[in-house]
């Protein structure tokens, strides 16, 4: 107890410390003659336009090599229909579950359309305290070519299952996915056609949101296809993606088994996973088309629950293989998708919350609004340039567009604070559960 | 007052006031989960389940028993 007590009084004496501190150095420049006052405006007009440079340069380089991806993507789909069928190897689909009563059935019925000539469903039951193992059985056995098997184990975490259902899986590729979400048809068929390269040991799906129903999901859904789906596009094009998304990512499993499964030892599993891989010198693709539809967080709570758990995931994942930043010699892209994952997670939200309420401070103190505006519509621009671009390419809801104009000062803000605020718990070793987020049975 | 200005006005606002939220927000999300009870399991062995690590490959003795 006491040692958390110490922990939230750093994490605060930090915050506060850096709000005082720029309201102290506000508060001089005020005091101080006219021409320095007039200096202390230009080096804040300077920084806005740093800031806004991190984010041009951020935008062109994600959505270039994107463009590259998205046209080797068009390229491949030329040349490669009738190769498909020469490669459709078997494939054990992996569900992890806990307590997923309401939407397991409706998770099995669906796997059952997809478009895949021979494969498993292999539904992993985590100790749930509900039904979900008895509704999950009820669906046992074998249609056309698919075969649904129902295992339980006693409660371990989503890692043990998913490690469970490496060890019994019985074909070489795996799919692993989350029990609150969907895939379409094709998901397979367009995943598996990237193992033909024996360098790539995994391909990370396109995760979509699928309940759109608030304003809060509509904000995660055009946050999935701009702020996760694009970085992660330009990554597929370097073959570094550096988080492939628990809802979607087909591994080979003897690459897996070989380098022991699933780490219990971090709360992102997804991204310690992927980063083992990455450390170890393997591909790893993205495939657009390999979509899976999710069902994201409701209420503002839930997201809250769901972002603090990503960011301590995220930041223990990095800290384990915190090598790869030290060499980015041994390979640049790898080195270059780690410290975007890094700069994303940590960097980028100390940055946006805290440059936020400057420039919010300054404008106030100094009259420098006039700056703020032409701040806040150049950003806007670009924004909603980016968004209309990955919507069109990914052939979306146009109406999400229009969202971009308050995604950055409103959602983006919220999220960048309760990551600010999870890596100063991380950084002071503040204990965690696992959270889960209440499902609904939306999908 | 100017457009301008009110433009101004509105942005300042809806910075501070979502960073208040933000703040408020995370520090309710933060005492709800204080307040949760911890899980059997949890509560059993002493420390968090999710850290238990479950070793899923046969080992050679116990295949040789089996």
């Amino acid at each position: 107890m006491r040692r958390h007590l110490k922990s939230f009084v750093i994490s605060g004496i930090v915050v506060i410390g850096g709000l005082a501190s720029m309201l102290m150095g506000i508060i001089l420049a005020l005091q101080s003659p006219p021409q320095f006052q007039n200096a202390f405006v230009r080096i804040t007009v300077y920084v806005l336009i740093a800031f806004l440079g991190v984010l041009v340069f951020r935008y062109i380089t994600l959505l270039w090599l994107g463009y590259l991806q998205f046209i080797e993507d068009v390229a491949d789909e030329g040349k490669g229909d009738q190769l498909d069928d020469d490669f459709l190897p078997p494939i054990s689909i992996i569900v992890p579950a806990y307590n997923e009563e309401p939407m397991i059935q409706s998770v099995i019925r669906s796997l059952l359309r997809l478009d895949y000539p021979r494969y498993e469903i292999l539904i992993v039951d985590d100790g749930s305290t509900d039904a979900t193992f008895q509704r999950a059985a009820e669906l046992e056995g074998t249609v056309g070519g698919a075969t649904v098997r129902v295992v339980s184990k006693s409660n371990g975490g989503k890692a043990t299952a998913l490690n469970t259902g490496l060890s019994l899986a019985r074909h070489p590729f795996v799919l692993c996915m989350d029990a609150d979400s969907k895939l379409e048809p094709q998901t397979l068929r367009r995943a598996i056609r990237h193992f033909r390269d024996p360098r790539v040991a995994a391909v990370a799906g396109n995760v979509k949101v699928a309940n759109r129903r608030n304003l809060w999901t509509r904000f995660q859904a055009l946050e999935y296809i701009e702020g996760l789906n694009m970085p992660r596009r330009a990554q597929g094009f370097i073959r570094a993606v550096n988080i492939i998304p628990g809802p979607c990512g087909l591994f080979r499993r003897d690459v897996l088994i070989k380098l022991g499964g699933y780490d219990t030892d971090t709360f992102a599993e997804d991204a310690d996973l992927t980063l083992k891989l990455l450390r170890e010198g393997w591909r790893i693709e993205y495939e657009d088309l390999a979509i899976a539809w999710t069902e994201a967080p409701e209420t503002l709570r839930n997201l809250l629950k769901q972002r603090y758990r990503w960011t301590r995931g995220i930041l223990q994942a990095v800290a384990k293989r915190a090598d790869i930043l030290w060499h980015p010699r041994r390979s640049p892209t790898i080195w270059a998708s780690v410290t975007q994952l890094l700069f994303e997670g940590v960097v980028w939200p100390f940055m946006n919350v805290f440059g936020h309420l400057f420039f919010a401070m300054v404008a106030l103190a100094f009259g420098a609004g006039p700056y703020l505006v032409s701040w806040w519509l150049l950003l806007t621009v670009l924004d909603l340039a980016a968004a209309f671009y990955t919507v069109v390419i990914e052939e979306e809801d146009l109406s999400l567009v229009p969202l971009a104009i308050a995604y950055r000062f409103v959602f983006i803000l919220i999220i960048d604070v309760a990551k600010l605020f999870a890596t100063l718990e991380q950084v002071f070793d503040v204990k965690m559960s696992w959270g889960k987020v209440e499902r609904l049975g939306r999908i | 007052m100017d457009l301008l200005q009110l433009i101004v006005m509105i942005m300042v606002g809806t910075i501070l006031a979502t960073i208040v939220l933000a703040v408020l927000s995370y520090g309710a999300f933060r005492m709800r989960e204080r307040r949760m009870p911890v899980s059997d399991l949890q509560s059993m062995t002493g420390g968090p389940a999710f850290f238990e690590r479950v070793r899923f490959l046969p080992t050679k003795a116990a295949e040789s028993e089996g």
